[in-house]
């Protein structure tokens, strides 16, 4: 028997010696620096340059969500946000229209004076308005019409406008001044005519121009900020609650070991927006999740009741459902019409529902395969950190559908192994808002 | 080509230029002493690097003594720091087993070399010994191998010296097993 083992041992001694193992590159220089800098090892230097990597990483994509936010910030304090460009173009109205409250004022006041449809005509093109004013101008008297605040001529030549119905917020004032009671003169109809329009128009910038007016008057400036005109004329409220559902694929990885089969996600969203740019989302996913890690990066503690004392776990497969809720900001970096490209970030819980666990181990050097299947609704509280950018494009009234790459980087592990899972998917989802 | 005395007084007293030397001519040595402890050879890899590091720090404390072999000596005192540095790296990570079969590429066979059969059995017995149990693979390798006593493994592994005896006897009963094995499958394949 000791001349077996010592014939053995020495098998191996010469085995050792002469085997043939491919010699490593020059890896000269990190001993050099190493040495230089006296601290440290490679490993240690080694590791240290995968935590800088990343740390590189997280800080340049944070670097870049800023620098994206504040481009998109300054492209549209520089060109003019709808919101902005509305404001712009109201005050623009605004001027014109005193300028022509005091051409038919005077027309009324002097019904002698003719006053031809080129001055009557309530026409914005030949100042420096833009399309945009145009527009506004068009969508604010259909809106009035919307309101039933259009007023008709009733009858013939030198009919009374006794039929109008002046809105009660109306000013005062500025009515009687344009609607006299009785006119009777097919003249002062036209000129009346024209003044009711005018008159009609002068409402409704009014009450889409409250809010460039000072404090003190019947709308003020935060109720107006609160909603913003879209094109079809419409008034459209920024703030509010909106819901939705999202759903898609993802794959799982442990400490970069490879790829298994893909998972998914499906579940409900929530969210309210804040501002323009911004939104705070929630929601109640169901993700599938499945992974594969070598036994080094597997916390035993947990298992090592119920498994041999001996046992040395190699690798493992595993799945696990877990709900997840995610809390995240949603930020718009970029709008154009109705689409916004924007980026999240938030964390993630996790309520892990079951796990399943296939285990290859070895036991007193025999290796052995073990599955375990595992229910006990672990709660992992801010679980991932989550960060996201997105694409998201408005589908007519019916709310906006978004396409978003994600990835979930690990902050602490789940499962009965307590792996450090990092996810990275994409979510197809769909919004609408709730106002 | 320098001689070692010179290069070991050039490393006393800090010399890159002979540092390096040392480097280039016992890289693939340290390699082979690491890569039998280390199971994953990016990580053997490291761990040389580690060795290196700590040698060339330490070369003040290395007395080459009155005998000719110096190099003899030397080589001693490395591999010493080399399997101290891959039993650290080992603790590390709690001498838990790795997984993963060893790439084919970390393997230098030359296909005209009359000795390519013994090579070939010389890297499957290295395979062998890598795929033991970490505790089995390092008492095995200390005592059979690199000529440790069990008190001697005991106090570099910290464990007793009959848990030392009886890892040693079964990475023994493990490896005459997988020999077998071996053995078997050539005859079935001739």
């Amino acid at each position: 028997m000791s001349d077996v083992e010592n014939n053995m041992d020495d098998l191996f001694r010469r085995a050792a010696e002469g085997y043939p193992l491919k010699n490593a590159q020059d890896d000269w220089d990190t001993i050099a620096s190493l040495l230089k800098h006296n601290t440290g090892s490679a490993g240690d230097n080694h590791r240290k340059k995968n935590l800088k990597k990343y740390s590189i990483l997280l800080l340049s994509l944070s670097l870049l969500l800023l620098i994206a936010g504040f481009i998109a910030n300054y492209s549209a304090n520089k060109k003019g946000s709808p919101v902005a460009s509305q404001v712009e173009s109201k005050v623009k109205a605004e001027e014109i229209k005193e300028k022509d409250y005091n051409d038919v004022t005077a027309a009324v006041a002097a019904p002698d004076k003719k006053i031809t449809d080129k001055q009557q005509r309530l026409n914005y093109t030949n100042d420096d308005n833009t399309k945009q004013d145009r527009l506004n101008t068009r969508n604010m008297t259909r809106l009035s019409k919307k309101r039933k605040y259009h007023y008709n001529i009733s009858g013939g030549g030198g009919d009374n406008i006794a039929s109008e119905k002046i809105p009660a917020n109306y000013e005062s004032g500025v009515t009687e001044q344009m609607f006299p009671k009785k006119i009777s003169n097919a003249k002062g109809f036209i000129q009346i005519h024209h003044a009711s329009e005018y008159a009609v128009n002068d409402f409704v910038l009014r009450q889409s121009i409250s809010s460039v007016q000072p404090a003190g008057k019947k709308e003020n400036i935060t109720a107006e900020k609160k909603a913003s005109v879209n094109k079809n004329g419409k008034a459209k409220k920024i703030q509010g609650i909106y819901l939705g559902f999202m759903f898609g694929a993802s794959v799982n990885q442990i400490k970069t070991q490879g790829l298994r089969k893909p998972g998914y996600d499906i579940g409900v969203i929530a969210g309210y927006q804040i501002s323009k740019s911004l939104s705070l989302e929630t929601g109640f996913m169901y993700d599938r999740k499945n992974y594969f890690s070598s036994g080094e990066y597997f916390d035993m503690s947990k298992l090592s009741a119920t498994m041999p004392a001996s046992m040395k776990l190699l690798s493992m497969e595993g799945s696990c459902s877990v709900f997840e809720i995610p809390v995240k900001i949603k930020y718009n970096l970029r709008s154009k019409g109705n689409s916004h490209f924007y980026s999240t970030a938030g964390i993630s819980s996790y309520i892990m529902t079951n796990e399943y666990n296939k285990y290859r181990s070895v036991t007193n050097g025999t290796e052995q395969n073990i599955t375990g299947k595992y229910s006990d609704n672990a709660r992992y509280l801010a679980a991932a950190l989550d960060v996201s950018l997105g694409y998201e494009s408005e589908i007519g009234s019916y709310g906006n559908i978004r396409i978003e790459p994600y990835l979930q980087i690990p902050l602490k592990g789940i499962g009965m192994g307590s792996l450090p899972v990092m996810t990275a998917g994409l979510h197809i989802g769909f919004t609408r808002p709730i106002r | 080509m320098e001689n070692i005395t010179n290069i070991i007084k050039g490393c006393k007293q800090h010399n890159d230029k002979y540092q390096r030397i040392i480097y280039n001519q016992y890289r693939g040595f340290a390699l082979k002493i690491v890569f039998r402890y280390i199971y994953r050879y990016d990580k053997a890899v490291d761990v040389v690097n580690d060795g290196f590091v700590k040698l060339f720090r330490s070369f003040e404390k290395f007395e080459p003594g009155d005998d000719a072999d110096h190099e003899k000596k030397f080589m001693g005192w490395f591999k010493r720091i080399l399997v101290n540095t891959a039993i650290d790296e080992l603790r590390r990570g709690s001498m838990l087993p790795e997984i993963g079969g060893i790439p084919e590429h970390v393997w230098e066979i030359k296909d005209n070399s009359q000795n390519a059969d013994h090579l070939l059995l010389y890297k499957d017995l290295i395979v062998l010994i890598k795929e033991l149990p970490p505790t089995c693979r390092v008492v095995f390798n200390l005592y059979a191998i690199d000529g440790y006593t069990h008190s001697e493994i005991a106090d570099m592994i910290k464990i007793p010296v009959g848990t030392s005896k009886s890892s040693l006897s079964r990475a023994r009963s493990i490896l005459q097993n997988r020999i077998k094995k071996m053995e078997e499958e050539k005859l079935c394949r001739m």
